[in-house]
């Protein structure tokens, strides 16, 4: 570094690697009453305390005593733990269940996932993929209520787009993300003819679910 | 049960459409755009979709955190104020605002939606790297943006005098960053010619503040410029920030993705190479100001990275990336000749 940089006041942290957008798909006024469940990192943790998020941990038996009676919601960003939670269907519906209990009546559960082929993902070997039917499958078995489903592009991690799975909207995004390759729009709008609008959320890396308690 | 936050803004943003527009509009669909990666001190922008509608019907502004809802203030007030200002001729170049409102204890700036295709993403090579198609843009930015300035312009004498307050961004770049004593005596050259231009002027216009490509969209029906991101708007009587903002950030934008100074250095190698059409055809192009400042080029840019490279300090209170680019960019610009 040239000597004249080098006196430049530090940083104060600055542009985290995760964005937290997700939080406006929740109720928004009060990030003291939403938890969230993630494998540990410290620049999560930190974007997470910047905001007033807390780490839930299921395993840790006093915040399971101080989360009751309280209205909360349950945030699962990347999809469920492989450490925590093995593919099996049934064991996956369970872990959602007992998620389920631990938030009040009137919470949400919001997951984020990625797509069963979007193996690109940098999240995809932490935690599960999935699809959208599988996810509200499970949960809807575990006692969820209504949900609701949102494309997510590019990532979880920093979701440049989130959005409706509607036509106008999924419409809007793709063509604001590639507008700059034609190449690639084409392709989409050939693809989208053939199967229909309503096929093309079948594709998106991620998504985000929202469910009701 | 809470409802969600895009559950209230749909609600607020239905109510606006019936009263703005008569439009009963029971369900609105959303896209969310993240602004600026995932910078906690930037906005997250919802387009909001009323019935088979393909295109946004209305357009929601939300900061990441609470406390940077003076800026959608600021957007908001500005453009308030240039659609009293110049009336319907203001849809021709900005968003319309309809309402500056609090959700779920956030701030939200609610605006027309601008229908075109934004210039944040023109390409690296094949755009900036060809002086010919810069300079078919540059001059049209410039006219748009003289027709604008044209608009707002006004007599300094109503409204009292405007103080750049640029001695105190020279004090907080000399307060951030090492300077050597030839930076330290153009700073305090700019700081005096700045105060000693201010004074001369008779009209103020008003400024966007962030007037480079990124905060460009082409209008689809007309194929004109239009500008959205007034959050850094102001009265001033010193055109330049605007006018050499642009050049600079698309200099910049023709850089490699390297080290700061790097991308300093080939900013300014290609400022250089655009000496002979690029900028003189855009400054002649927006025009010599009637009764307001615009610095000579030297200056003018100098001001650009003054202001850019304290910015956040100022505003936000932290250090950006950034803000070292365009501290390195003004001691590339030290030796810029300005023309005869």
């Amino acid at each position: 570094m040239q000597p004249h940089l080098q006196n430049i006041t530090p940083a104060q942290p600055r542009v985290f690697n995760y964005s937290l957008d997700w939080r406006f798909l929740l109720p928004i006024n009060d990030p003291g009453r939403i938890r969230v469940l993630a494998e540990e990192e410290t620049d999560l943790r930190e974007a997470l305390d910047q905001i007033g998020i807390d780490i839930f941990n299921p395993l840790s038996s006093p915040e399971f005593k101080q989360i009751e009676n309280n209205i909360y919601s349950l945030v699962l960003p990347f999809g469920l733990p492989l450490r925590w939670v093995s593919a099996n269907q049934a064991h996956q519906v369970e872990f959602f269940r007992s998620m389920r209990g631990f938030i009040d009546s009137s919470g949400y559960l919001l997951i984020g996932f990625n797509n069963s082929w979007n193996f690109r993902s940098t999240t995809q070997a932490k935690y599960h993929a999935s699809t959208p039917r599988r996810i509200a499958y499970q949960l809807h078995q575990a006692g969820f209520k209504a949900i609701k489903v949102c494309g997510v592009m590019p990532n979880l991690r920093v979701p440049e787009y989130i959005f409706d799975l509607n036509a106008q909207a999924i419409h809007f995004a793709l063509h604001h993300r590639f507008r700059r390759k034609p190449a690639l729009l084409k392709f989409l709008q050939r693809f989208s003819a053939i199967l229909g609008w309503t096929r093309i959320p079948a594709f998106l890396p991620a998504y985000f679910a929202v469910a009701t308690v | 049960m809470l409802p969600t936050f895009v559950d209230v803004l749909s609600i607020s943003a239905g109510a606006l459409l019936e009263s703005e527009h008569g439009l009963l509009s029971s369900h609105l669909h959303w896209a969310m755009l993240a602004n600026g990666d995932a910078d906690f001190h930037d906005n997250v922008i919802f387009f909001g979709f009323s019935g088979g509608q393909t295109e946004p019907i209305l357009v929601a502004k939300v900061p990441r955190l609470i406390e940077n809802g003076w800026m959608l203030k600021t957007e908001y007030d500005h453009l308030i104020e240039l659609w009293s200002c110049i009336g319907e001729a203001a849809a021709q170049y900005v968003p319309k605002p309809y309402v500056l409102t609090t959700l779920q204890e956030r701030p939200v700036l609610i605006i027309s939606h601008l229908s075109g295709e934004s210039l944040t993403r023109l390409a690296r090579r094949s755009f900036w790297g060809n002086s010919r198609q810069v300079s078919a843009l540059a001059r049209e930015a410039a006219r748009s943006l003289r027709a604008l300035n044209n608009l707002t312009k006004a007599p300094v004498r109503e409204h009292g005098s405007l103080d750049p307050h640029f001695r105190k961004k020279a004090d907080k770049f000399r307060e951030l960053f090492q300077v050597t004593s030839e930076e330290d005596r153009v700073l305090s050259d700019l700081t005096r010619k700045i105060i000693e231009s201010a004074v001369t002027a008779t009209h103020r216009v008003l400024i966007q503040g962030d007037f480079w490509h990124g905060n460009m969209i082409r209008d689809e029906a007309r194929g004109k410029l239009m500008f959205v991101d007034w959050q850094f708007a102001r009265w001033s009587v010193d055109v330049s920030m605007d006018v050499y903002f642009f050049l600079l950030a698309g200099a910049l934008s023709a850089t490699e993705n390297t080290s700061v100074e790097q991308r300093a250095k080939e900013a300014s190698h290609r400022l250089q190479g655009w000496r002979a059409d690029v900028i003189p055809g855009y400054l002649s192009a927006y025009g010599k100001p009637d009764g307001y400042i615009l610095l000579p080029q030297k200056y003018g840019m100098l001001m650009c990275c003054v202001e850019k490279a304290v910015r956040s300090a100022l505003e936000f209170g932290y250090s950006h990336t950034d803000d070292l680019m365009w501290r390195s960019l003004f001691g590339e610009l030290l030796s810029w000749q300005d023309p005869e």
